[in-house]
């Protein structure tokens, strides 16, 4: 046996775990001595194979977890555990400008930087999704799954329950200014007189500076 | 071949999981974000997912947002939870009651967020197979998790590639802007010596194009995980170097699930680290 052949040899039992595996993969097994990733489909196929073996049920829990995470894939719906990650995939195109909201306390621009990210964005999320509420009327797609898919399977008075559980509407307006201020105050250690939110424009300047306009009050709350 | 667990190796794979777990939750309390300290939230958002349509349903939230008494016990409930986990690691009965706390703690975080949030709650995946008592159970649902942290990433690159911002022109600078412009529009905020370089990089589209398209190439390289265990290691330089880059750019950390690259350290070096030795000989 010449050294290249020999080579080959001891690469392939590196990389399949028996000759029946490498009786397995049959007249196909030229393509795994050419790529560098030989073992390549081979092992993920040995591993829920291995797991048939040891396991019926933990078998079972693999491919109940594989079809949920395809089915919430190709629906493009998240119900966890079946996460999908496709943070960031959205094109976008750089214009300068960003709509964004603000939050004003006391008369003065909350300087929300400042806190570390967690924290923040306690106070911006819940805020952008309170704007994108009361431009929406409240209108929200689990209010409508809600109206139009389970008004037929449920008794009369169950999904407007269960938009009272899960969906937010527009009597909590004030509430929510009244939540906001007081976790601002615990955040921030001042005392919250008057709050302001809205929206404005963050436009990026020719010196890359950044200058806010155009701004929509949306919610104002002051304390008596 | 699926590596098997013996129970000192599983010992320390408990206490490292749920000492990480009790730091989280100690980060969060720091943050203000534990569920006692949110200050009974008004608004929810639950979108499709049933997972939360359920804990809500539950009447959890509810009984957590009219009472004080009971989220603070919720709370501190979960976080010494995690250190009784860690100390009595032969305990099942810890990580599943953990595992469920957690799990509800994070539901009613992201829905009172307002965004459902990966950062916390995928970690429920690393708990699942620490609720089982067989070392064989546990040793196949850990096996199997290498596969899900890597498809967690594959799939990322994936999204970003079918849906076309990989190559799209400007994204990357859209992305840096969009993270810096809430800091520069504050009166007199000063961008540190790290900030200006990475915003700097926006002023260069070709270059910007390019580091995105090294970054998601560093997620696509987890697809290699699927075929061999060979770049294990690797694989957990790219994800943290990834992560740091993705901090700094993006302001986006995951640092809550630096834990999951447990996965790709080899089973043997977990098994046969020298403290692992001296147990096994001096049992």
């Amino acid at each position: 046996m010449n050294t290249s052949a020999c080579q080959l040899k001891v690469f392939e039992r590196y990389c399949f775990h028996n000759d029946l595996e490498m009786e397995y993969l049959g007249i196909f097994s030229w393509i795994f001595r050419i790529l560098p990733i030989q073992s390549s489909i081979e092992r993920m196929n040995f591993f829920l194979r291995d797991v048939w073996k040891q396991s019926k049920i933990v078998f079972a829990f693999f491919v109940a977890f594989i079809l949920g995470t395809i089915w919430c894939t190709f629906s493009k719906i998240e119900i966890t555990p079946f996460f999908l990650w496709a943070h960031y995939s959205d094109k976008q195109i750089p214009t300068g400008k960003f709509d964004r909201i603000y939050i004003t306390v006391n008369g003065e621009i909350l300087d929300l930087p400042k806190l570390s990210r967690p924290t923040r964005e306690m106070i911006q999320l819940p805020t952008e999704y309170f704007v994108r509420l009361e431009k929406t009327n409240y209108d929200t797609g689990t209010r409508q799954l809600i109206r139009s898919k389970l008004s037929s399977d449920f008794s009369e008075g169950a999904p407007s329950n269960l938009e009272e559980v899960l969906c937010n509407s527009v009597e909590q307006r004030s509430a929510y200014l009244s939540w906001l201020a007081k976790y601002i105050e615990r955040i921030y250690g001042n005392r919250v007189l008057t709050l302001e939110v809205g929206t404005n424009d963050l436009v990026f300047q020719k010196d890359r500076s950044v200058k806010r306009g155009n701004s929509v009050v949306i919610g104002k709350f002051s304390r008596p | 071949m699926i590596p098997f667990f013996d129970d000192i190796s599983r010992k320390r794979i408990t206490r490292l999981v749920f000492g990480w777990l009790l730091l989280v939750m100690l980060y969060q309390w720091w943050a203000n974000l534990m569920i006692s300290q949110l200050e009974s939230p008004v608004l929810l958002r639950v979108d499709l997912d049933l997972t939360y349509w359920f804990v809500h349903l539950s009447g959890v939230g509810e009984l957590f947002r009219s009472s004080y008494s009971s989220a603070l016990t919720f709370d501190i409930l979960l976080t010494v939870l995690c250190l009784i986990t860690a100390l009595f690691p032969k305990r099942t009965i810890f990580p599943i009651v953990t595992g469920v706390l957690y799990l509800i703690y994070c539901v009613l975080l992201n829905s009172y967020q307002c965004w459902h949030y990966h950062n916390l709650i995928t970690l429920i995946l690393l708990i699942i197979p620490f609720c089982f008592r067989s070392l064989k159970t546990f040793s196949m649902l850990f096996a199997g998790l290498r596969y899900a942290v890597a498809y967690v990433y594959a799939s990322a690159a994936i999204w970003k590639l079918f849906r076309g911002s990989v190559f799209n022109e400007g994204q990357m600078q859209w992305l840096i802007e969009h993270n810096y412009v809430d800091r520069l529009a504050v009166e007199g905020y000063q961008l540190n010596f790290l900030e200006n370089t990475m915003f700097q990089l926006s002023n260069y589209p070709t270059l910007s194009s390019i580091a995105l398209i090294v970054g998601i190439a560093m997620e696509a390289s987890f697809l290699v995980a699927f075929f061999t265990r060979k770049f294990d290691r690797y694989l957990i330089i790219i994800g943290v170097v990834f992560h740091l880059i993705t901090a700094v750019l993006v302001d986006v950390s995951f640092l809550q699930l630096w834990i999951l690259f447990l996965v790709f350290i080899p089973p043997n070096r977990i098994m046969s680290s020298p403290l692992t030795w001296l147990q096994r000989h001096s049992a």
